[in-house]
C-alpha cells in the first residue's frame, strides 16, 4: 500500500516536470517565434514596396510561426521525457540531501540538478552537431545555449521550490499523524 | 499547475490556428509568391534537369534595375563566396557561417560551370549546373532567371525542384511540417536581399 502511494507521487511528479517542461519549451518558442517575425518582417518592410508589402509579410509571419510551432511541438515531445526525469531527479536529491526542507537549499540542489541536465543536453546536441555546434556566433550561442540554460535553471529552480514546499507539507502531516 | 496547463492549452489552440491559415491561406499563395500564371507555367534554362516526380515552385520579384545590375550579386552565390543575400542570422542559428557581402567581389564574378556552391559551412554543396552571364545560374534544377521588363526593370524569376512527391511518412513531416516554410522564407529573403542590392547599386 505504501509503495502504490509513493509510486503514485513519484508519478505525479514525473507529470508535473514533464508539463512544467512543455510549458517552458512552448514559452521559448513564443519568444523566438516573435523574435524572427519582428526581425525579418522589419527587413521586408525596408525593401518591398507599400502595396506590396502587406502580402509578404502575412505570408512570411504565418510561415515561420508555422515552422517553428511546428519544431516546439517535437521538441516538447522528447524534451517531456527529460523533464520527467528530472523532476524524479530532482525529488530524490531534495529528500536525500535536503531532508530539513530548507528552502535555500532547495534553490541550490535545483541548480545543481539543472547544471546536471544542461551537461546531459550539450554532450547529446554535441555529438549529433559536431562542429557545427558552435558558438562562434552570438546568435548561435544565445539561441542554443545561453537562453535555453537560462529557462532551464528558472524551471528547475521553480520544481524544485515548489516540490520543496510539497515535500515539507507532507511530511508535516506525517509527524502531526 | 493549472495555470501552466492552461497555457499549455492555449498555445496548442494558437499552434492549431496558425497551422489552419498556413494550410488554407498561406501555403497555397506562397508555393508561387509574387509570380504570374505566365511566368509558371514558362520553361526556364535547367528545367531539364529537374526529375517530373518533384514539387516545383516558381516564385518571381520585380527589381529596379537592369539585368547588369542584378547579375553581380546572383554570380557571387554561396556561402563560400558572398552569401545567399537572405537573413544570414537565421541561418546562422544552425551554424551555416553565413556572411552576406555587400559590395561587388571582383574574384567571384567568373563563377564557370561545374564550381562548387556551399548552402553552409560543412553543409551540402551543389555545382554549377547551367550558367549565363546575366541571364540565369542552375544548381541542380534550382534556377535564378532574369527576363528583362524594359532598360531599366528586370523580374528575378526563381524555380525550385522541391521534395520528390512519393516519401516516407517521416520525410513528409520533415517537408511539409519544416522544409517547405523555411525555405520558402529564406528563399523570399534571397530574392529581397538581391532586389535591395541591385536596386542600391542602380541608385534607385
Amino acid at each position: 500500500m505504501k509503495k502504490g502511494k509513493q509510486k503514485d507521487a513519484n508519478r505525479r511528479v514525473a507529470y508535473n516536470g514533464a508539463l512544467l517542461t512543455i510549458a517552458s519549451i512552448f514559452l521559448y518558442s513564443l519568444v523566438v517565434m516573435l523574435y524572427v517575425v519582428i526581425r525579418s518582417s522589419h527587413t521586408i518592410f525596408n525593401i518591398m514596396p507599400p502595396g506590396e508589402r502587406s502580402g509578404i509579410l502575412l505570408a512570411n509571419g504565418f510561415s515561420i510561426a508555422y515552422s517553428v510551432a511546428v519544431f516546439s511541438v517535437l521538441m516538447a515531445i522528447i524534451s517531456s521525457v527529460a523533464g520527467a526525469v528530472g523532476a524524479i531527479v530532482l525529488k530524490k536529491f531534495l529528500m536525500y540531501f535536503n531532508p530539513a526542507f530548507n528552502s535555500q537549499k532547495a534553490v541550490l540542489i535545483s541548480c545543481t540538478v539543472a547544471i546536471l541536465l544542461l551537461s546531459v543536453m550539450y554532450i547529446l546536441l554535441h555529438a549529433l552537431l559536431r562542429d557545427r555546434m558552435t558558438f562562434l556566433y552570438p546568435e548561435t550561442f544565445l539561441f542554443w545555449f545561453f537562453f535555453p540554460a537560462v529557462v532551464c535553471f528558472a524551471v528547475s529552480v521553480i520544481g524544485g521550490s515548489a516540490l520543496n514546499k510539497e515535500l515539507s507539507s507532507t511530511d508535516k502531516l506525517k509527524t502531526n499523524k | 499547475m493549472k495555470s501552466i496547463k492552461q497555457f499549455i492549452k492555449w498555445t496548442f489552440i494558437f499552434y492549431a490556428f496558425i497551422t489552419l491559415v498556413y494550410w488554407v491561406f498561406i501555403r497555397p499563395v506562397h508555393f508561387n509568391w509574387g509570380a504570374t500564371a505566365a511566368e509558371i507555367n514558362r520553361k526556364v534554362p535547367g528545367d531539364e534537369l529537374i526529375s517530373p516526380n518533384r514539387i516545383v515552385s516558381t516564385r518571381a520579384i520585380s527589381i529596379k534595375a537592369p539585368k547588369m545590375k542584378v547579375w553581380p550579386w546572383i554570380a557571387q552565390t554561396g556561402q563560400n563566396r558572398g552569401g545567399f543575400n537572405s537573413y544570414y542570422w537565421l541561418e546562422n542559428l544552425f551554424a551555416a557561417k553565413m556572411h552576406n557581402a555587400d559590395s561587388i567581389v571582383p574574384q567571384w564574378q567568373s563563377p564557370q560551370t561545374g564550381d562548387t556552391v556551399y548552402y553552409g559551412e560543412g553543409e551540402g554543396y551543389e555545382r554549377i549546373s547551367l550558367i549565363k552571364s546575366n541571364e540565369y545560374f542552375s544548381l541542380g534544377g534550382w534556377t535564378l532567371f532574369l527576363d528583362s521588363i524594359d532598360a531599366d526593370n528586370t523580374r528575378l524569376i526563381v524555380r525550385y525542384p522541391s521534395m520528390e512527391v512519393r516519401q516516407s511518412n517521416f520525410a513528409k513531416i520533415y517537408y511539409y511540417g519544416l522544409f517547405e516554410p523555411l525555405h520558402f522564407i529564406m528563399e523570399s529573403g534571397m530574392m529581397m536581399g538581391i532586389k535591395q542590392r541591385a536596386e542600391k547599386l542602380n541608385g534607385k
